[in-house]
Formats: structure tokens, C-alpha cells, sequence
């Protein structure tokens, strides 16, 4: 090859690539315009999205930390005397036959014959139930409306359906509206399917599956509680004093607190988890009444 | 091939591909901080997944806390689009298109493959501007990258790429290429694949839910296995894993296994109708397990670890597995195990523990903490053992809290050097530093136990706000936080409700002439009632006698626009009513009984008043315990007139009293100082006969002395009502007790009998000595002294009681007065009222039905007059000693009082938006009721007005049994259980009810009623199977489906249609109305 030929090539290499770069640089500017235009909708909307994901895990967690709490104050019940509106049957008592404790009718989880406790897996069920209600009542999509999306969400009459949480379908998925709780030792796992769009400009954002974790401790004292109850059957008179060692955790923050009365046999009792301290969260109380058997004795310490 | 070279070359001359290293990790987050105005200045493009939505708000939470700002609007979800990248972008997980096209990938899976380690965090250059990406190899490892970039400054990030591994909750990291400090991996993960016998699983179906369940429990032994140099080394642990699996169908199902929040593996099993296979489990081991395996590789290795199981179709999952590990020898060159079962000592399968570890240079910041001890005593200052709770904190973070009592042990980590602070309550007692040792240290503590020192005080178990009330030195227990006494509220106290409290707080305050609690003006709006408007000037408003001053002030001007009708005009320019009072000293059911017993040192010592109520006029409690100190002094210095004239002036010019509260204060102290009569006393001696028999005469007179002498030791005290009422109010009680003399003499003469036989020497007893009592109370004298006069009380209009429905005089209708306490606003209250009356008798057989929905009062609704009263917090509660469990009860004489304004009310029924046990005097009442959580209150008040009204008693039987106690006769708690529709004989029975019997229906003779009782009240006699007096919330046919038992799991037996009063119950209530026209 001649040295001329060498330069052609490296002028005509050289020109390629200008022509290259500039095609490229052109394109690329083109494509950036496109991206911009696009960029503002893309991430509002996005935004939006994030903001809804956001506004239902917050609700879920708060739903459910409330059903920890209920259930845990009234010894496995969302209500002693029964809530239609959370499919709850109470312990089919009036309030009157309950014992008040604290502005509150407990119930006689052991009346002298049988131990009334809930198992954990009605408890799940109810926390569920509750869930599936008070999720609703949380969800508020009119601000997404307000903003031109179009949200389709799960419209379910429970009146209708006389709260039978197996027939809540969202009509527009013939999805089942379903949450599943699990308590755990150290904290509650609940899960809610939600199946909602939102829609805007022909973008579609679609949601179905949320997830929280209560770091509550109802699964420790769901068993002492049972401990609790199993001895109190099986000893008469009982005093609860005498077995601290079983009841206590770890970190020796559960107490266990008990009301005397020196006139009649029913009494109530707390044990209170106070392990929420750390998270600036409230204790949490699981209290319910014991009767016609003789009861003394805390553990606290 | 030349072409595509130049093409290549042409791309990266431009900068059209990514450049590398143009930036690195150790300039995160200043990358992405404005420096000038500390905010985010870049985007976060959010993967498709909830672990990636979850990992934008740890990468989020780590800038905020670094201290700038970040907007919503700088959180994206990725969605298909375009995107220039003209801005610092952080791109999350490969679930996102814009993450695949920057890496030139087409599939989500394809980005995962890529990434060798759990997750990763890699940094380029896009158009001049930095692209952070954040991947995982897995949902979790994306969000295990993430917490990096939240907790950056605590690891080292010198270059574009860093690997993330390890415990989800502690990321560990290596990077790539090597840097100085850091450098190898550590991991651990298990994989099991086992078959579990049939017989060591069970398949039921859950008869709750009706669910299929599946317990699997499961130990096996371990064995070395794989390739061994050596001996095998047999019997070195084992493993137990139970599964309690709901809902499943045979089939093979993929679960996550979830612990404590996250996802740190998979399972896969196979359900088959004879075993479970497990084809793989395979999960990440928590750092807790790598610590152990660091740092004592010789020793024991022991774990538990309990996973939920979590699928994609939610419906399905309910599960929990616990895996407990116990591995004896640990060696880093054996990872294989086999798994022999315990039952058949057979193979069943492999345990796959992988252990990869280069120890040189290897960076773990959380592996060298050291765990230290301590144990020591606590005191209080004062001497006395301690008892309360302890938190100790290290490097200001609560490390361990805990009670203690006395004594006390603990452990606590932290790294060497670290501050170590003990506190009691909220005062520090003690300062340490974590040392490089584990040997047990001791520390004494003394405790100052000055008030700002506090306890427990309201056994929740924490020391909060609640515990620091104003008033704690000497703390009563409560267990609602802070008690009324204590918050010294000026208006009186009421409570906060709501799902899950009740907290005591201040009451409103709309009567002491001052603007405060959020009211509008001086006690309106706000709180309490909305504030009258003032529009027209010079004119007097609907209210009289309310008048608009020309400035549009409002004032009292009753000379100007009158007064209501029974009220008068007076020189102040209010209008009062002036309503003569008569101190009825009522005795009520309230007995103590006990030998040695001294009536006057019972109850709540008087000096408690004066502390805890006098707030109500406005004083401080050292101003009550001041006044009561001076009372005494006068009384002891003057006589009866001048101690009066005294006292009133000492009252109004000494503490600003008024006339009328000067008065009510004068009134106690009397009661409590001067006739001391709230307790009335008798001497059982002066109503028992007392006969011995089975010895000589002689020894029986002995014995009969010395009985009749011990006797002499035994009081029955009976609480009186101490309380102003009005004449025509008739003291609950008085009749009962008086018809139920031969009752209470046989519950003397049993209670008698049976201390007596205890104190029969067991010589007497063998040679058959028997004690008999003789009761008769016939001289037993319950009138009420009657000459004993309270201040006439001076009610204004706003005070009064209030007309809602008028049928006429009231001599001739039965005026019920309903008194509202706790009430959010007199418009709820209101419709409360409104609710349980159903006065149209529109609701009869639905949740709304009310006291006239139904008859005999349906037909009978005009001879009711219906008058409210809303109390605003005036009502005090108490709890009763014998009935703890009914909560704290309204204070019938705080109900009296505020009655007063009522006159002509013949029925005071107490609605309350408080928990109590809702509970009536027979005949004319009282009725005191709860209607918070009460489902249908108008079925309650109508079960109440039946013994308010007509003396019916409750037909429902609840077991309670009762304690032997010393100064108590139990019995007497049953006065009230036997009644009109409730007796304790057939013959009684028939002679009530008997014709109606006769006349078929629904009457009979069913047994079990008396409320609250014990065994004796099983075979008492009612008339109806379920009635209103029964169960008022059920109805005969579904009680009858959920059988006899009280308790029903079910709510069918609940709810509309109720039953009625039924025959015999509607005519004594209808010759009740007789009464009335």
C-alpha cells in the first residue's frame, strides 16, 4: 500500500468518524428533547405511584398495629362484647356479665371449670378481619382523583355480604380482598391483597400485595398468658408469685399484674410487655379476668 | 470488523456509552447533596418490587438523617418512558426498565444473574452525571445494598462497586478490586434435603377455620459427610424443625421463608398423602450464627430460628416453620452433614452448611463487641430495698431495661471503650466503660428517692409521662396513669376513651367563669356549650335572661327579659331557683361485718376529701387540707351558731368562696366532723338469742356467757347514702331491707352459726355440744332521722334540668330525668337519650330499639314527662371494695346532687359515656348506665328501668362465688338477687305467676336467676326462659340454638329480634303505671 493511500484511508477514517459523531450527536440531542418532554410526566406520575405505595404500607402498618393492640386488650378478642362491623362475635356475653377493668369489660378467660383463651389461629383470623375492615376505612384515594387519576379499588359491601370476609370480592378483578396475619414470639406479620389502579394519561399503575411487621411481642405473652390460665385450672388457691421464673422473658420486661378482691373470687389481670419502650411505643397490655377460683400474687421484677 | 471498531471507537470518543470510574462510592451522598442548599438534587428510580420500594426508603431515611432534605417528588417509580438522565440518578433493583437499559438488559433476570453476591451497589457515569445503581440477586439483596447507602458511614466504599452480603440486617461488604482494609467474604447459608417420614407428620382439619393443617415435627441426628480426610466424625448434633403448615392440598409448593421481617431463603416441599418431601431449603444464616462460628469454632453451635412462610398467592399461605440447630465441632472444612433420622437411624437425606472464610484483612465492624457483666445491689436512699426498673445504656442507646428487685444481674455489649450508663426510673445511678474483658463486675448502687424519682405508679410496666403527675409523692396505684386526685384538675376530672384507653384528664371547666380549656369564651365553645351569639344590640336573647349590650356583650339581665318560669329575677341580675332540700340519712346496702369492728374507722378516711374534692370549689389541695385545719380549731372554739357565722365568713373572705359552695363546705365538714354517721352501726349481740345445748346446764350457762360476750365483739355496719336529696326522692333501699327482715335475719343467724361452730372447742363438739342463734330483727330500726336540714340549693336556668318531652303536669306523670356524663357535646348526649327512649316506637326489633318501642310502655308513653340533665364531668366514680369487677361506679350522692336540679323527677336514670357495670336500686332507682360499647343501649335502659320502675330483678344467673372474708356477710350481697320475678321456692312462684302458668304460653317456672350469685341462686325460680330482665340483647329461639351454656362463640345468638318483658313482667309494670296518668 502507497503512503497516499495510507492518508486516504486515515482522512476518510477521520471524516467517518466526524460524520459518525455528528449523526450520533445529533441523534442523541433529538432522543434528550423526546426524554425531556417525557421526563416531567414519567416522574410525576412515578411519584404519585410511590406516594400511594407509600400511603397504603403506612395504613396497613397502623391497621394493624391497632389490631395488636385490641386484641391484645381485651385477652384475644377485637371486642369481649362483639363488634358486627369486624365479624366479631365477642365471647357471646353481655357487657354487664364482664369484669370492668380500666373503662374496659374483660373477659373471664377461666371461670372456675374451663379456659376460655382463644387459639392463636382464631386470634390470626379476627386481626385479619379487622384489618380487611379498618384498611378500608384508611384508604382515602380521593386525593389521587383529585389529581385527574382514575382509581379502580375494591368496593365491597359488607352489609351486603353480612361481613362474610370469604365473599369480599373486588369486583373488577374478581380478586378476593384477603389478609393473613401470623403472630409471631417477638413481633405480628399481616399481609393485606388490595388490588387498586391508578390510571392517568393511559398510564396504568397497578398494586395488589402489601406487607407489614409489628414489632410487638403478642406471641410471648400469648403464651404466657396460656401458662398463666393453665396453672391457675390446675392450682386452687394460685399464687402467680410462685412461678415468675416461667413467666419472665429474656429482658424481664413483661410484668404481670393482678387486681385483688378479698370479697369476691374474680379478679383481673394484666401482663404488660413494656419491650415497646425503646421504640417510644405504648406497652403493650393483655388483660382479661379469672373467677370463681382464688388468685394472688404478681410478678413484677 | 474495521467498520465496527471505528464505530466502537467513534461511540466512546463521544461518551454516547458509560464511562467508568469517573466517580466512586466514598464521594456518597455528597454526590447526590446540593452543597449549597443541602437538599437531594438527584432522582431515585424505583424498581417494580416492594423490597425495592422498601430500599427507597432506607436509601431516603440514610440522607435524611445525614441532615438535608429530600422531596416525594424525588422518589420515582420506573415505568416505560423515556429518561434523559440530566441529573444525579440513584436506579433500584433490576425490576426496572431504566435499570436494563443502562445495562444493555432485556430481561429482569438477566440483570440478576450478573450479580455474583447478593446484592451489589455500583456507581457510573451517564452523561456527565452519576448513575448509583442498587442490585440484588434477589428482591432482599437489593434491599440488603440499600441499607448500605443508609448506614454509608459506617463502612468503607473507596471505589465504583461494592458487594453486599450477608446478614440482611447487617450487611456485610467486600469490594472490588480489593481495598487495604478490606478484603475476602463471609457467608453462611444452609441447604437441606430430607424426606420427613409419614409418621412424623399430621394432617387434620382445623374444625375454627376448617382449614387443612399439616404438623410436621421433625429431628434428626447430624453426621459428617462429603468428602472426608480421616475418620468421619459421627453424632456431632442435630437438627429439629417443625412446620405447621395450614390450608395445603397435596402438591409441591416454593415458599420464602420469612424471619423477623425479611426473606433470608426459599423453601420447596412436596406434600404427598403419605409424606413431605423437603427439596430444598435454603437460607442465609443471621450474623448471630457466623459470631458464634468466629469466635468459638470448637464449641457448640446453637440456633433457632422460627421462618413464616410466605407465598405469592396469599390466600393459601399460612404457615410457620421452627428450625432449631444444636452442631457440636464445627469445622470450616466440613460443610457437609448427613441427616439421620431419629426415628428409622437411616439416611434421610443431606445438610449442606457452606462456610467460606479468608480471615486475612477481613473488615466486620459489628464482630467486635464485647459482652461484659454486672451484678450488684440497688438501695434506695432511705434503706429500704428497691424495687423497680433498671435500663442501662450504651453508646446513648437503651442496651437493657429491666426490674429489679434488691439484687441484680445483667449482661450488656458494646465495643471496648463504650460509655455504660445505669439508670433507676429516669435518674442515672452509675457510669462505666465497656473493657476487653467478660469477667463479672460489681456495682452498688444507692438511689435518691426524691419525688423526682418515680415509680411504677401506674403498673404499666414503664416509666412514662403518665408516671409523672403533679401530685406523686405519695403515688396511689392506678392503673390508667396519672389519677383524677393527681392531675388537680380545677373543673373536676373526666376521661379520655377511645379504642384503647381511658386515660383521666382534666373535665371541662364551663362554669368557673374563666376562658380556658380551647373555649371560645368564658365557658363556652370549645368544651362546652357553643357560645350564644350577640347580633342584635339592646335586645334580649331566646335565653333568658341573656341580654345584648349595646357593645354586643352578653350579660345577665333578668330585669330587662325575665326569667324562666319558677325562677326569680335577683339583684345580680341571674335568675334562681331556690329548691328546698331535706338531708335524708338513707341507709343503703353497703354491710361490713366483723368482730372488734369499729364503724367510724371505715371507708376512706374523711381527710381524703378534703384533698381530692375541694378542687371542685376552686381550692388547692393544701387549701383543703388548710380549711378543714381551720374548721377544727373553730368548732373546737365556738359554739354550734357562732362555729356556723364563723365558718361562713372564713369561707367567703378567706378563700373567695360563695355563698352556696361556703355552705356545701360547712355541710361536710358537719357530716364528717360532727355526726360522723356515714357509716350505721349495729351490735349483733342486740338481735341474737343465743342457746346451747348438749351439756349440764351449768357448763352451758358458761358457754352461753362467754359466746354472748364474743358476741358483743361482732358489728354489722351499714353504710348510709350521705347526700342532700329531695323529699320527694325516696332513699334506694330502705324498703328492700325493711320487707327482707326475715331474710337478713336467717343470713345473721347462718353467718352466726357458722363462727360459732369454729369456736366450739372439739371436746365440746365430740360430746355433741351445739350453738343455735335466735335472730330477730324486729327492733332492727332503719328510719332515717328526718330533722336534719341541708342548705336550700340555688339553681340557675343554665344549671336546670332540661324539658324533652311534656305530657303534662308532673304530679300526675312519672318524670324520668336522664343525667349525661362524659358526653363529647350535649348534642350527643342528646341523641343518645333520643336513641334508648325510640319514644315514636319506630325501632322495635332492630339495633335501635328503645324503652318505648315495645309495651306495656308503648301504650303508656304519654304518662312519661322526660327531662336531661348534662353534668359536664360533675360526676365522680369510686370503685367498690365487694365488686371490683364492675368497674368504677358513678357516686350515687355526685347523681343526688346534680338530680337536684330536677325537682319533680321521680326516676333518675345516669347515662354515662364511661365503662361501669350499668346497675339499678330497685323500685324507684336510681338506674346508673354505661352506654360506651354498649351495642343497643336502648334494650339496656329498658332492662334497667325494669328494677328502677317496677322492682323486676335480673332473671339471668351468673356464678360468682365469693371469699370467706373476715369482715364481711357475704350473704347480705344476695338481698338483691331474689325479688318479684325471681324467688327462691315453687310455692312462692306459684302463688306470683302460678295463674299465668295456668294460661299457657310463655310463663313457667325455669330455674336459675339472682344476677351475680352463687350456687344458692341455681334453683331460684324466674317466669320466663329469656326475657328483657334476662338476656336483653338475645332473643328466646337462637338462645335456645346456642344452649344453655353462657358462653357462645357464635353471634347469631345476638341481635334483633329481642325478646319482650313477657306476661307476668308486663303486669307488675303495668300496675307500676297505674300509679300515673
Amino acid at each position: 500500500m502507497k503512503r497516499g493511500q495510507v492518508t486516504m484511508f486515515i482522512l476518510l477514517g477521520v471524516l467517518l468518524l466526524l460524520a459518525f459523531g455528528v449523526i450520533a450527536f445529533f441523534l442523541y440531542q433529538t432522543q434528550t428533547t423526546q426524554f425531556e418532554v417525557e421526563q416531567e410526566r414519567v416522574t410525576r406520575i412515578a411519584a404519585e405511584g410511590e406516594t400511594a405505595e407509600f400511603y397504603i404500607s403506612t395504613c396497613l402498618h397502623d391497621v394493624a398495629q391497632r389490631a395488636v393492640r385490641a386484641i391484645a386488650l381485651n385477652g384475644g378478642y377485637l371486642s369481649v362484647v362483639g363488634a358486627k362491623h369486624w365479624g366479631e362475635p365477642g365471647d357471646g356475653l353481655q357487657k354487664k356479665a364482664h369484669y370492668i377493668f380500666a373503662e374496659r369489660p374483660l373477659a373471664y378467660l377461666f371461670n372456675g371449670e374451663t379456659i376460655t383463651l382463644r387459639d392463636k389461629g382464631t386470634i390470626e383470623k379476627m386481626m385479619a378481619q379487622y384489618i380487611i375492615v379498618e384498611f378500608e376505612k384508611c384508604v382515602d384515594f380521593s386525593v389521587f382523583e383529585n389529581q385527574d387519576f382514575t382509581v379502580q379499588k375494591p368496593d365491597i359491601p359488607w352489609q351486603a355480604i353480612n361481613f362474610d370476609f370469604r365473599r369480599a370480592v373486588v369486583p373488577y378483578s374478581r380478586k378476593n380482598v384477603a389478609s393473613a396475619v401470623k403472630i409471631n414470639d417477638k413481633n405480628v406479620v399481616a399481609t393485606i391483597e388490595y388490588p387498586f389502579t391508578l390510571t392517568r394519561d393511559g398510564s396504568v399503575s397497578t398494586y395488589d400485595r402489601f406487607s407489614s411487621t409489628v414489632d410487638l411481642r403478642l406471641g410471648i405473652i400469648y403464651t404466657i398468658a396460656e401458662n398463666l390460665l393453665e396453672n391457675i385450672e390446675q392450682h386452687e388457691p394460685y399464687d402467680i408469685s410462685e412461678d415468675c421464673e416461667d413467666y419472665k422473658t429474656d429482658d424481664q420486661l413483661v410484668n404481670i399484674y393482678f387486681t385483688p378482691n378479698a370479697y369476691q373470687k374474680n379478679y383481673a389481670l394484666s401482663i404488660v410487655d413494656a419491650q415497646p419502650l425503646e421504640k417510644a411505643g405504648a406497652p403493650l397490655r393483655f388483660q382479661f379476668a379469672v373467677k370463681n377460683t382464688e388468685v394472688t400474687g404478681e410478678c413484677v421484677g | 470488523m474495521r467498520w465496527v471498531m471505528l464505530l466502537t471507537i467513534c461511540f466512546l470518543f463521544l461518551g454516547v456509552l458509560p464511562s467508568v470510574y469517573a466517580y466512586d462510592l466514598s464521594q456518597y451522598p455528597q454526590l447526590f447533596v446540593d452543597g449549597n442548599t443541602n437538599e437531594f438534587n438527584g432522582l431515585i428510580i424505583v424498581g417494580n418490587t416492594i423490597p425495592d420500594t422498601l430500599a427507597a426508603a432506607d436509601i431516603s431515611t440514610g440522607i435524611r438523617l445525614m441532615g438535608a432534605t429530600i422531596s416525594a417528588d424525588k422518589i420515582a417509580a420506573a415505568q416505560d418512558g423515556g429518561y434523559s438522565m440530566t441529573q444525579p440518578t440513584i436506579v433500584i433493583g433490576c425490576e426496572n426498565i431504566f435499570a436494563l437499559n443502562l445495562l444493555d438488559k432485556t430481561e429482569a433476570q438477566e440483570c440478576r444473574d450478573d450479580i455474583s453476591y447478593e446484592g451489589v451497589l455500583l456507581i457510573r457515569e451517564v452523561n456527565g452525571f452519576p448513575v448509583l445503581f442498587v442490585l440484588g440477586s434477589t428482591d432482599l439483596g437489593t434491599r440488603m445494598a440499600a441499607r448500605v447507602l443508609m448506614h454509608y458511614s459506617s463502612y468503607t466504599m473507596p471505589v465504583e462497586l461494592v458487594h453486599v452480603t450477608g446478614d440482611p440486617l447487617h450487611p456485610i461488604i467486600t469490594t472490588d478490586p480489593p481495598a487495604p482494609a478490606v478484603d475476602g467474604t463471609l457467608t453462611a447459608s444452609m441447604y437441606i434435603v430430607a424426606n420427613v417420614p409419614s409418621a412424623q407428620f399430621d394432617k387434620t382439619i382445623d374444625p375454627v377455620s376448617g382449614t387443612e393443617v399439616i404438623d410436621v415435627d421433625y429431628v434428626f441426628n447430624l453426621e459428617q459427610a462429603g468428602p472426608v480426610v480421616g475418620p468421619i466424625i459421627s453424632d456431632i448434633g442435630f437438627a429439629a424443625m417443625s412446620m405447621e403448615l395450614n390450608d395445603l392440598n397435596e402438591g409441591g409448593y416454593i415458599y420464602n421463608l420469612e424471619h423477623e421481617g425479611f426473606a433470608p431463603g426459599v423453601i420447596a416441599f412436596e406434600v404427598t398423602a403419605d409424606q413431605v418431601v423437603i427439596n430444598a431449603m435454603d437460607f442465609v444464616l443471621p450474623d448471630r450464627v457466623l459470631q458464634d462460628w468466629l469466635n468459638n469454632q470448637e464449641d457448640n453451635v446453637q440456633q433457632s430460628l422460627t421462618f413464616s412462610l410466605a407465598g405469592t398467592d396469599i390466600t393459601d399461605v399460612f404457615g410457620v416453620m421452627d428450625v432449631s440447630l444444636s452442631i457440636d465441632d464445627i469445622h470450616e472444612d466440613v460443610n457437609q452433614y448427613s441427616v439421620i433420622s431419629q426415628t428409622t437411624n437411616g439416611h434421610i437425606g443431606d445438610l449442606f452448611i457452606d462456610i467460606s472464610l479468608e480471615e486475612e484483612n477481613i473488615d466486620i465492624p459489628n464482630f467486635d463487641i464485647q459482652r461484659n457483666d454486672f451484678f450488684g445491689t440497688i438501695e434506695s436512699s432511705d434503706g429500704e430495698s428497691l424495687g423497680g426498673r433498671m435500663t442501662v445504656i450504651v453508646n446513648d442507646e437503651v442496651s437493657n431495661a429491666f426490674y429489679q428487685l434488691g439484687t441484680y444481674y445483667i449482661n450488656v455489649r458494646g465495643t471496648v471503650g463504650a460509655p455504660v450508663k445505669f439508670f433507676s426510673w429516669h435518674q442515672q445511678i452509675g457510669e462505666t466503660t465497656i473493657e476487653a474483658t467478660n469477667d463479672g463486675r460489681e456495682f452498688n448502687f444507692v438511689v435518691d428517692r426524691s419525688p423526682d424519682n418515680y415509680m411504677d405508679e401506674d403498673r404499666d410496666g414503664i416509666p412514662d409521662d403518665l408516671d409523672e403527675c403533679e401530685a406523686t409523692v405519695a403515688p396511689p396505684v392506678d392503673v390508667r396513669g396519672c389519677s383524677c386526685q393527681q392531675l388537680q384538675c380545677s373543673g373536676g376530672c373526666t376521661f379520655i376513651i377511645n379504642e384503647f384507653s381511658s386515660n383521666p384528664v382534666c373535665a371541662p371547666t364551663c362554669f368557673d367563669n374563666i376562658q380556658n380549656q380551647n373555649e371560645d369564651d368564658v365557658d363556652c365553645g370549645g368544651p362546652c356549650n357553643e357560645c350564644l351569639t350577640c347580633d342584635t344590640p339592646n335586645s334580649c336573647l331566646e335565653q333568658q335572661p341573656q341580654y345584648c349590650t349595646s357593645d354586643k356583650e352578653i350579660q345577665n339581665d333578668c330585669a330587662q327579659c325575665g326569667c324562666p318560669d319558677e325562677f326569680l329575677c335577683e339583684t345580680d341580675g341571674q335568675c334562681y331557683k331556690t329548691v328546698p332540700l331535706k338531708h335524708l340519712q338513707c341507709k343503703s346496702n353497703r354491710y361490713e361485718f366483723g368482730q372488734h369492728l369499729d364503724c367510724s374507722q371505715l371507708d376512706i378516711p374523711p381527710i381524703n376529701w378534703w384533698t381530692d374534692y375541694t378542687d371542685r370549689f376552686g381550692l388547692t389541695q393544701q387549701q383543703g387540707v388548710d380549711v378543714l385545719s381551720e374548721l377544727n380549731q373553730l368548732f373546737d372554739q365556738l359554739d354550734a351558731e357562732e362555729f356556723e357565722t364563723e365558718a361562713n365568713t372564713l369561707l367567703m373572705e378567706q378563700y373567695g368562696l360563695d355563698q352556696t359552695d361556703a355552705g356545701r363546705i360547712r355541710s361536710r365538714f358537719r357530716n364528717n366532723y360532727v355526726q360522723a354517721d356515714e357509716w350505721f352501726e349495729e351490735r349483733i349481740s342486740d338481735y341474737v338469742g343465743v342457746s346451747v345445748s348438749g351439756l349440764p346446764s351449768f357448763v352451758k350457762k358458761r358457754i352461753k356467757k362467754k359466746v354472748e360476750k364474743e358476741l358483743r365483739t361482732w358489728n354489722v355496719c351499714i353504710k348510709t347514702q350521705e347526700s342532700c336529696v329531695l323529699p320527694d326522692v325516696e332513699c334506694p333501699m330502705v324498703e328492700i331491707v325493711e320487707e327482707k327482715k326475715p331474710v337478713a335475719a336467717g343470713i345473721v343467724r347462718n353467718e352466726f352459726n357458722k363462727q360459732a361452730r369454729h369456736n366450739i372447742p372439739r371436746l365440746f363438739r365430740f360430746f355433741g355440744t351445739k350453738i343455735k342463734a335466735n335472730v330477730n330483727l324486729a327492733p332492727f330500726q332503719l328510719e332515717v332521722e328526718s330533722d336534719v336540714e341541708c342548705e336550700p340549693a340555688r339553681i340557675t336556668p343554665e344549671q336546670g334540668c332540661q324539658q324533652l318531652i311534656m305530657n303534662g303536669n308532673s304530679e300526675s306523670k312519672a318524670d324520668i330525668v336522664f343525667i349525661g356524663d362524659a358526653f363529647a357535646s350535649e348534642n350527643e348526649f342528646l341523641d343518645i337519650v333520643d336513641g334508648v327512649l325510640d319514644y315514636e316506637g319506630e325501632f322495635i326489633d332492630t339495633d335501635f330499639e328503645g324503652l318505648f318501642s315495645r309495651e306495656p310502655y308503648l301504650s303508656n308513653k304519654e304518662k312519661f314527662n322526660i327531662w336531661t340533665i348534662n353534668t359536664w364531668g360533675k360526676i365522680n366514680y369510686e370503685r367498690d371494695d365487694a365488686r371490683q369487677g364492675w368497674g368504677d361506679n358513678p357516686v350515687p350522692s355526685d347523681v343526688y346532687e346534680v338530680a337536684n336540679a330536677c325537682p319533680h323527677a321521680d326516676y333518675i336514670i345516669l347515662l354515662a359515656r364511661r365503662s361501669f357495670r350499668s346497675f339499678c336500686f330497685l323500685e324507684e332507682g336510681p338506674c346508673f348506665v354505661s352506654v360506651r360499647g354498649e351495642e343497643f343501649p336502648g334494650r339496656l335502659v329498658a332492662h334497667e328501668v325494669g328494677h328502677g320502675f317496677a322492682g323486676l330483678t335480673d332473671e339471668y344467673y351468673n356464678l360468682i362465688e365469693r371469699e370467706d372474708a373476715s369482715d364481711v356477710v357475704e350473704e347480705l350481697f344476695q338481698f338483691t338477687n331474689a325479688g318479684l320475678n325471681c324467688v327462691p321456692s315453687m310455692a312462692e312462684a306459684q302463688s306470683l305467676w302460678g295463674d299465668l302458668v295456668a294460661d299457657g304460653g310463655s310463663i313457667g317456672y325455669y330455674q336459675g336467676c339472682g344476677g351475680d350469685c352463687d350456687q344458692t341462686c341455681a334453683t331460684f325460680l324466674r317466669p320466663t326462659y329469656n326475657s328483657i330482665m334476662r338476656h336483653q340483647n338475645e332473643n328466646k329461639d337462637t338462645a335456645q340454638q346456642c344452649g344453655e351454656g353462657l358462653i357462645r362463640w357464635s353471634d347469631v345468638c345476638i341481635g334483633p329480634p329481642f325478646d319482650p318483658y313477657y306476661a307476668y313482667n308486663e303486669r307488675e309494670i303495668l300496675k307500676k303505671l297505674e300509679q300515673f296518668n
